[in-house]
Parts: structure tokens; C-alpha cells; sequence
């Protein structure tokens, strides 16, 4: 009936604030006031009585979605976010291969193999962080993913910087275990010890960041923390690299450090962008 | 006369029925078993539920309709029920809900102690205890 379809939009445009982007749930209540309405008119009843009706079985909105607030959406995990996170954990064994002979090695070596080989990898997770939201900034031009796929890119994303802060906490930990006259003073503010410095804080306010926000609905602007992360990572690892006598590598060139910051600047900015504004523009 | 008599008993069950209201604490923890037993029954979806409930305890049970579905969700978000949306042929989309492996336990767990409720009060409310 095309007079409930536009009462129902009416409906729906009204309530929205109180149900914060849970699209799936005002989908349900949307179809449940169709159910009754139907019903109502079916047995006799006028459609703007069978309207009041249904509206006043349902209950108050606000009540509703008061309600709603304290359940969270369920978990549905979204396909190309597993690829991305598998691929990732490849890579960083690749990264972290070269160090194995000195893991065995015994003595400092050894210590300083653990904190190359966490900390590399503390580094690789804040990465894989601005990752996922960059996967998911891209996504959101073409589809509006599900509360439940959402949900899930929350909690992979507050894993990763999680183990982000754990992994170069602990490697930073190794490093000042390593004997001072093997490997220098434990911070002389070289490039790179400012830097995983930086990179180490960030992580900790990414993690409490994505803690903190957890049960707010603005994912995209909660990605900027992933991207800032990445950024940090890229001048605190690629930048002190780049900076230091050792730059090798196509990645620790100046040219390239600032590409790479420039572009996730450009994805950040898609934080703003109206969601599946693409799909719209192509259809 | 009998059947005069018949009428009135049958008019003041109806007047009680009509001024029985179950309290909020007590609708609030029989929704869990009531969506399970429904849901053992077979996939179902919100609207039909609610109407199962009103059916089967002839309108005393009255939920506010919006009120079951969050409880709906927890359910799912427990991973006791699981979901999935079904077109119909009018185009419009409903949300069937349907009991899985936890749903079934905790709904066994609930049957038990519902009884022990019922069988105490039962044994409270008999004319053997005095």
C-alpha cells in the first residue's frame, strides 16, 4: 500500500535519532508496523485508526530505543577485512624472517633480535589498524556495511592497536634490557628512538580511543585514529630511517614518506564523505 | 437458573480477566522463555510471535510490541537465537528468528526452573497445605 510506505518513511525519518544508525532495527520495527497496520485494515479498521494503533502497540521511541542502546549489534564479520588481516600477518613474518639467526644466536644478540623483532611487529599491527580503516573509509563510498560488520571492524581495529601498544611496549622493554656498552644508552634521542617512542603513545591513545568510543555510532571519524596511526608509524619508522645514515630502500625515501602521508591524508578526508556516495552517483 | 448462574461466573471470570494485568517484573522475566518455547516451535518472526503470546494466553499477556525485540537481539547477541531476513512475494522483508544449540540449553535450563517455581507455588496454593 503506497499511503503506509509513505507514512511508514514519515515514521522512520522521525524516530531515527533515537535508534543511532541501527538501520537493521528500524528495518524490523518498520516491517513489524506494516504487519499490524495490514492486519488492522484487514480486519475492518480505517487506515489512519490502523496507523494510531500500530503505533501505540509499538511503544514509545525513545523507550525503544533506550533499550536498544544497551544491547550491542551482533558481530558479523565482514570477508574482505579477514583477507586484508591474514595477508598482513603473512607479510609481517616476512618482515621479521631475517631476524631469526640472531633470535639463536644467544647473548645481546638474542635480546636485541626480541626487540627489533617486537617492535617491527608493534609497528606492523598499528599498520594493519590504518588498514582497516582505510578498507573501510573505501567500503563505506559504495555500501553502507551492516551494524553487525561494524561491530566488527570496532573490535578488530581496537585489537590491533591494542597489540600495537603490548608488542612495542615490551620490545621497548627488551631494548633497555640490552648492556649499554652492546647497544648505547637506553634513549640518547636518535630518530628512531623518538619515534618508536611516538609511535608507542599513539597506539595507547588509538587503543583508548576505539575503547572509549566503542558504543559510538561515528565509525568513520573513529577510523582517523588508525590513519593518524598510520602516519605516525611512517614518520617515526620509515622518516627515522630515512633520516639515519642506513636509508635504504625504496620506502625510506623522502619522496615516498611524503606520498604516503599525503594519501591517507586524502582517505582521511573520505571520513566525511556521505556513505555509498558512489553507489548514488552511479546508479 | 442454572444456566443464569453459568452467565454471572462467566461474566466475573471475564471482569477478572479483563482486570488482571500481569506485573512489569513478571512479563519482564517470562519474555526469555516464552520467545524460546515459540522459537522451538519453528522459525518465527517479531509480529507473529507477539501474536502467538496473545493468542495462547488469551490477551493477558500484553507486551508493548517494540519492547520484544531488543530482547529479540540480546537473545541473538548471546548467540542463543540466530536470524536471517526472508523476502516474501509482496517484495517486503521480515526478520525470521530461529533457535540454535544455546538457545535450546538455556531454554531447558529455563523449563526446569520454571517448573520448581510452579510446582512450589502449586504445592503453597493446594488445599493440602495449611
Amino acid at each position: 500500500m503506497p499511503e503506509i510506505d509513505h507514512l511508514l518513511e514519515d515514521w522512520r525519518r522521525s524516530v531515527e535519532p533515537h535508534f543511532q544508525g541501527r538501520e537493521d532495527v528500524l528495518d524490523e520495527l518498520e516491517s513489524h508496523l506494516y504487519d499490524t497496520i495490514e492486519s488492522q485494515v484487514s480486519q475492518g479498521k480505517p487506515l489512519n485508526e490502523a496507523i494510531e494503533f500500530a503505533m501505540a502497540r509499538l511503544g514509545q521511541p525513545s523507550e525503544i530505543g533506550a533499550e536498544f542502546s544497551k544491547v550491542p549489534p551482533c558481530v558479523s564479520a565482514w570477508m574482505p577485512l579477514r583477507i586484508i588481516q591474514i595477508c598482513c600477518m603473512v607479510l609481517g613474518l616476512f618482515v621479521i624472517a631475517p631476524l631469526t639467526p640472531k633470535l639463536w644466536a644467544g647473548g645481546v644478540a638474542s635480546l636485541l633480535a626480541v626487540h627489533m623483532g617486537l617492535v617491527t611487529l608493534g609497528y606492523l599491527s598499528m599498520l594493519v589498524g590504518g588498514v582497516v580503516g582505510t578498507s573501510f573509509l573505501l567500503a563505506r563510498l559504495f555500501r553502507d556495511l551492516s551494524p553487525g560488520q561494524k561491530e566488527y571492524i570496532k573490535r578488530v581495529a581496537l585489537f590491533w592497536s591494542a597489540l600495537s601498544v603490548v608488542l612495542v611496549g615490551v620490545g621497548i622493554a627488551f631494548g633497555a634490557a640490552c648492556p649499554y656498552e652492546k647497544s648505547g644508552p637506553f634513549f640518547g634521542f636518535a630518530a628512531h628512538e623518538v619515534g618508536g617512542i611516538g609511535i608507542l603513545l599513539w597506539s595507547l591513545v588509538t587503543a583508548c580511543g576505539y575503547w572509549r568510543f566503542r558504543r559510538s555510532p561515528q565509525l568513520p571519524q573513529m577510523m582517523l585514529f588508525g590513519l593518524v596511526g598510520n602516519i605516525v608509524v611512517i614518520l617515526g619508522w620509515l622518516g627515522a630511517v630515512a633520516s639515519g645514515p642506513h636509508a635504504v630502500g625504496v620506502l625510506s625515501s623522502f619522496p615516498v614518506i611524503l606520498l604516503l602521508i599525503g594519501s591517507h591524508l586524502g582517505i582521511g578526508c573520505l571520513a566525511f564523505a556521505p556513505t555509498g556516495c558512489l553507489r548514488s552517483r552511479a546508479t | 437458573m442454572i444456566s443464569l448462574i453459568h452467565c454471572i461466573a462467566m461474566y466475573r471470570c471475564a471482569m477478572y480477566h479483563a482486570a488482571m494485568k500481569l506485573t512489569k517484573d513478571l512479563m519482564a522475566a517470562s519474555a526469555v522463555p516464552l520467545l524460546l518455547s515459540i522459537l522451538e516451535g519453528g522459525e518465527n518472526y517479531g509480529y507473529a510471535i507477539i501474536q502467538k503470546v496473545r493468542e495462547l494466553s488469551s490477551g493477558e499477556i500484553e507486551w508493548t510490541d517494540g519492547m520484544l525485540y531488543p530482547v529479540l537481539h540480546r537473545l541473538e547477541a548471546q548467540g542463543c537465537v540466530k536470524s536471517r531476513w526472508v523476502e516474501a512475494e509482496s517484495g517486503r522483508k521480515r526478520k525470521y528468528y530461529s533457535l540454535n544449540r544455546k538457545g535450546a540449553q538455556l531454554l531447558a535450563e529455563q523449563k526446569q526452573q520454571w517448573s520448581v517455581v510452579q510446582s512450589t507455588l502449586l504445592q503453597l496454593w493446594g488445599p493440602n497445605y495449611a
